[in-house]
């Protein structure tokens, strides 16, 4: 049974995959377990390996670091790096162990990797959602169900709904539950998405039609027959939204 | 401004031809209306019509320096010119009585007759006066519109001059801090490819930075850069990246901006890169198509993956790069059948 730090690289360029395990190759303490090189595989790694620590790159393939980070049931520590979006790496702050920007040396590099161990060492802070900086636009929404990682596109999306720390979000791929806030989606996710509600974010290609329930309230009953509720304020932006 | 009449050697003639008329005119019609010797109304015509010629000329001057103020209402200006009138043809008629009057100091009758013809010729002048009044204020304007036209062709041609060097791609520094860092491996494992890298990188950033310079490159040029771009992506991602090029000879000569074609081929890459497996096969073709040039650059990609937003600006950017180049005479599309994407672009020849 080995007692050294478990390491996982999720990088999906080779030169830098190297680069990392040349570095490490006179560390005793951490062995390298898996070299992922996108952010689909890097999920299930992270989940199934359970490693310590993580050298991730933000630019992979399939899924973004972001989306990854969002579905991971472990609480590895991170070390980051980037080719040039310094600042998309503050987001992460929280998170990270350390970051690093490309090109690096190897005591730049040696610096991270003590950080890391430093926190291994603490108890583990639970890891905190990235809530605030998200990209501008949002098209798409990752989440995960018993089985699977469902990619929901936003052109599929009918409604999010609220519900206390999750969202639902009605698609026409099913019902799914994300531990997430509205408000993250908010404004986000392009001009067919109108916040209506506290609860509800629609998808205006959706809507079948739209009813006056009580003084004030309203109703839209979306394509696949479900309701979502309208507030005096959404009404009116919806309907500058429709343009009616 | 210039005289329009003295300054112009045909407007010249043409008011030395007017002035001859109207001095004909002026000799018949007193000819022919009144008996006096040919010697008389020669001597009559020719000193009238001399002053009052001159005196046109010199109108000019006056009109230009009273032109300052453009605020004067159509009532002013109608007093002031009805008024300089007035003086000038007063001006015009005194001198002419006194030199006559020099010249026929014996001959009565002819007074008698030059008063009586006072009004015709007040009239006569005013006439002149209000057409050549006339003709030197198109002569303004016609300037002024020349003028305008000249300004608005100076700014247009800056305004698009700092569109061009706005648009102007660079290497993306994602690209370049990345290929950095491989190279930087490199050094380590393989120091033969690290130093091919540098080169490669070098002579990839020097067309960057000397393209600027160029409003247009031939498209051999273009095609050995982004050939060294796609070497340089190479060794990033090893085998997982295949790009196949299709060349043909007769569009070598083709001149097109420069960095059009490695954008789309580093977005043919990026969306490509998401495949399950990880494998990306992109494709350059270049064809001669009617004399014009056709370029198409496809990838495939998986569509699950696909992340559509930010696509949009850097396609836009080339777009406009190539309105300005070619106007309406070229075609830039993309299209999507859910399994590759394809960019196509068709360009006339310039010399």
């Amino acid at each position: 049974m080995s007692t050294k730090i478990k390491a996982i690289i999720i990088e999906d360029e080779i030169p830098a995959q190297d680069l990392i395990k040349s570095y490490l190759s006179d560390d005793n303490e951490i062995e390298i377990i898996k070299v992922i090189e996108d952010g689909f595989n890097g999920l299930k790694a992270i989940n199934v390996l359970n490693p310590d620590i993580v050298f991730l790159d933000i630019q992979i393939p399939k899924l973004t670091a972001f989306e990854m980070l969002e579905l991971i049931e472990n609480n590895p520590i991170i070390i980051f790096s980037t080719a040039y979006d310094e600042y998309a790496l503050k987001a992460f702050d929280n998170n990270a162990a350390d970051y690093l920007l490309k090109p690096y040396s190897k005591s730049r590099f040696k610096e991270a990797v003590e950080k890391a161990k430093l926190k291994l060492k603490m108890p583990r802070q639970a890891f905190k959602k990235i809530n605030e900086l998200q990209p501008n636009q949002i098209d798409r929404i990752v989440v995960k169900t018993k089985d699977k990682i469902e990619i929901i596109k936003s052109r599929e999306i009918y409604f999010l709904e609220a519900d206390d720390d999750y969202i639902r979000i009605h698609s026409n791929k099913g019902e799914f539950l994300k531990n997430d806030t509205l408000k993250k989606y908010e404004n986000k996710m392009g001009k067919d998405f109108v916040r209506v509600h506290r609860s509800f974010i629609i998808n205006i290609n959706f809507i079948e039609n739209i009813s006056l329930m009580a003084k004030d309230s309203y109703e839209v009953r979306m394509k696949n027959n479900e309701i979502a509720k309208v507030s005096k304020s959404g009404y009116k932006k919806l309907k500058d939204f429709l343009g009616i | 401004m210039k005289h329009p009449i003295i300054d112009s050697k045909r407007n010249f003639i043409y008011y030395l031809s007017a002035c001859l008329i109207i001095s004909s005119l002026h000799f018949f019609l007193i000819s022919y209306y009144f008996q006096f010797p040919f010697a008389i109304i020669i001597t009559d015509t020719l000193v009238s019509n001399l002053l009052i010629s001159v005196l046109g000329l010199s109108l000019w001057f006056s009109l230009k320096y009273g032109m300052g103020n453009k605020n004067r209402t159509i009532f002013a200006s109608v007093t002031i010119h009805s008024v300089s009138a007035l003086v000038l043809l007063s001006l015009w008629l005194t001198f002419t009585y006194f030199i006559l009057k020099l010249i026929f100091r014996d001959y009565p009758a002819y007074f008698e007759f030059f008063n009586e013809s006072l009004i015709y010729r007040f009239v006569g002048g005013l006439f002149l006066y209000s057409i050549l009044v006339l003709f030197y204020y198109l002569m303004i304007y016609y300037e002024n519109i020349k003028e305008k036209s000249a300004n608005e062709n100076r700014l247009n041609m800056l305004i698009k001059e700092a569109e061009i060097e706005s648009l102007k791609t660079q290497l993306n520094p994602h690209f370049l801090f990345n290929s950095l860092n491989s190279i930087s491996s490199l050094t380590t494992q393989k120091p033969e490819k690290a130093q091919e890298m540098v080169i490669m990188l070098s002579e990839l950033l020097r067309y960057s930075v000397n393209g600027s310079k160029h409003k247009l490159v031939p498209l051999k040029k273009e095609i050995e850069t982004v050939k060294k771009y796609v070497d340089i992506e190479k060794i990033r991602y090893g085998d997982k990246l295949q790009v196949f090029f299709e060349n043909d000879e007769k569009c070598n000569d083709f001149k097109l901006p420069p960095l059009i074609l490695q954008p789309l081929i580093e977005n043919a890459i990026k969306y490509s890169r998401g495949q399950s497996g990880g494998n990306s096969y992109i494709e350059v073709k270049i064809n001669n198509f009617n004399s014009k040039c056709k370029i198409e650059i496809n990838n495939d990609y998986d569509s699950e993956y696909v992340n559509d937003a930010g696509e949009g600006i850097g396609l836009k950017n080339i777009k406009r790069r190539l309105e300005i180049i070619y106007n309406k005479n070229f075609s830039f599309k993309t299209m999507d059948n859910g399994k590759r994407f394809i960019a196509e672009m068709i360009l006339p020849k310039i010399n």
